[in-house]
């Protein structure tokens, strides 16, 4: 009887790549060999390129993490459940509350509410987490990952921004997490990062709203270098407030006018290298006159089931909305209850990747 | 071309053979390399492949053969009868028709039977009893896995 043991690695390989991360993730306690496998970061990271993705909804919500589950034919149709613990073996702390966090290829880079000295990268499939030591205030971080063309190694880094009002001031600070130091960073920008606002991750790079706005309006990517990119053109009346990522492969933007509440959601095409990014109007929405959606507040948008989640801030009655588009583009608006007024909502792909 | 040079005949590691269209075997590059570098004559021996495994693995390359090339439809047939295929195969046989699949280097069929093992190991009980792996931890080194695998949410 041939047994897996016996197939060589590069077949044994073949079969997990076919496997989500999600379902493989206990298969590196049954053996020595599969352990060995599940911690080596060149199998992870082909494994996270290849393998079918999972495409989860998190939020971020009194300090507590927890996954949301889409069922649009249900009454409520957004369910939250399962929390997601940090915990952290040397602290004694049961659990650690996290305040801040943001995501790239399965993990999430947090500030939590236990240390205003220490930042941590906490794979939450894998259960890896690494602590480091740099925090100051009025900082924003970002996570993004570097693949080197000729070796294949992929890294991550992490970008610290810390802004005290003026371009001027802006300072920028890159921590390599394969050599875990950090390293200043050097570079003149004409324009200023809105720290307040979320960045969000896509292959590996990292996009903010720029504060200047103009027209047209410009987004900012960020790697060892800073680029602007183009925003959509639209009416001065309305303000890009928003950036989220649809499936691993688009960005979209939420704006709003300042008249009338209305909402406008555009997509890019699918990033490849080849292709240029453009835009594209997806949907008008309208809130009830005179809500208003945080600036740098989060939204999540789906584009095939035609879902949109944001959450209005200024009510302050702790509640988020789902709006759900039928045919016709007839809305049906459901709102939920949540624990704090401004949830930040993001997607998340779980993944192997060991940093 | 005689009726004899479409044929060729492919014999097995236990000694059996088996007379198949060349069209049929040269889906496998390795025999294709084969017929073109080495004159071996009409009879290719394998050495990796058993002749219950190689059985197979001709069935799937006559089906394959025969199809493709042919409209949507029939490319519809052929996934339901992939299906089919390895649908019944036990774990043994689907390693060994994917050390087949890679020595012969046919990529579909490598694609389809590491997809099979795939499909049957999606949930953590199953991957178990049919993946049937070995643990080899200390009872120390499980405690601590353990241990790590509770920072992971499961749903």
């Amino acid at each position: 009887m041939t047994m897996i043991s016996e197939l060589p690695e590069n077949l044994l390989e073949e079969i997990l790549f076919r496997i989500p991360a999600r379902s493989i993730k206990r298969l590196r306690s049954t053996c020595k060999r599969w352990k060995r496998l599940f911690k080596d970061k060149r199998f992870t990271i082909s494994h996270f390129d290849k393998a079918p993705k999972q495409f989860l909804s998190f939020m971020l919500s009194e300090s507590r993490l927890s996954l949301m589950h889409n069922n649009l034919h249900r009454f409520s149709p957004v369910k939250v459940t399962s929390e997601l613990n940090l915990i952290d073996s040397h602290s004694g702390f049961d659990q650690i509350g996290i305040r801040q966090v943001f995501q790239c290829d399965g993990l999430l880079l947090c500030l939590t509410n236990e240390s205003k000295t220490r930042i941590v990268v906490w794979n939450p499939c894998t259960g890896q987490t690494r602590w480091i030591n740099h925090y100051k205030l009025d900082t924003t971080y970002a996570l993004g990952s570097y693949q080197d063309k000729k070796s294949n190694d992929v890294s991550y880094k992490i970008l610290a921004c810390s802004c005290r009002g003026y371009v001027e001031q802006q300072e920028f600070n890159i921590f390599e997490m394969n050599s875990y130091s950090w390293k200043i960073l050097d570079v003149p920008l004409d324009f200023q990062l809105n720290v307040f606002h979320y960045g969000v991750s896509l292959k590996g790079k990292t996009y903010w709203i720029s504060r200047d706005e103009k027209e047209p309006s410009k987004m900012l990517l960020v790697t060892k270098i800073f680029e602007r990119q183009s925003l959509p053109r639209k009416d001065s009346s309305y303000r890009t407030l928003s950036l989220s990522v649809f499936r691993e492969e688009k960005l979209s933007v939420l704006s709003q006018c300042k008249v009338t509440s209305k909402i406008e959601i555009w997509v890019t095409n699918k990033f490849t290298e080849t292709k240029t990014v453009s835009w594209s109007k997806v949907l008008p929405v309208d809130l009830d006159p005179g809500s208003e959606v945080w600036p740098g507040g989060s939204f999540l948008f789906d584009e095939e089931k035609k879902v949109l989640v944001c959450c209005d801030g200024l009510q302050y009655n702790k509640k988020a909305t789902v709006y759900i588009f039928g045919e016709d583009n007839e809305v049906r608006k459901v709102d939920f209850k949540v624990e704090s007024y401004l949830p930040y909502l993001f997607n998340y792909v779980p993944s192997l990747i060991q940093f | 071309m005689s009726k004899s040079e479409k044929k060729i005949v492919l014999k097995s590691l236990d000694n059996e053979a088996f007379e198949v269209e060349k069209a049929v075997a040269l889906q496998s590059q390795t025999i294709w390399v084969m017929c073109e570098d080495k004159c071996v004559g009409n009879e290719i021996p394998l050495e990796n492949v058993t002749g219950q495994i190689l059985a197979k693995v001709i069935d799937y390359c006559k089906k394959h053969a025969v199809v493709d090339g042919d409209g949507d439809e029939s490319s519809e047939e052929l996934k339901n009868w992939d299906t089919e295929f390895t649908k019944n195969m036990d774990q043994s046989t689907l390693f060994n028709m994917i050390l087949a699949a890679n020595y012969l280097n046919i990529k579909s069929l490598l694609n389809l039977t590491c997809q099979a093992v795939a499909d049957k190991t999606k949930t953590i009980d199953e991957f178990h009893t049919f993946l049937n792996i070995e643990n080899n931890f200390t009872p120390e080194e499980e405690a601590q896995i353990c241990q790590e695998n509770l920072w992971a949410f499961d749903d």
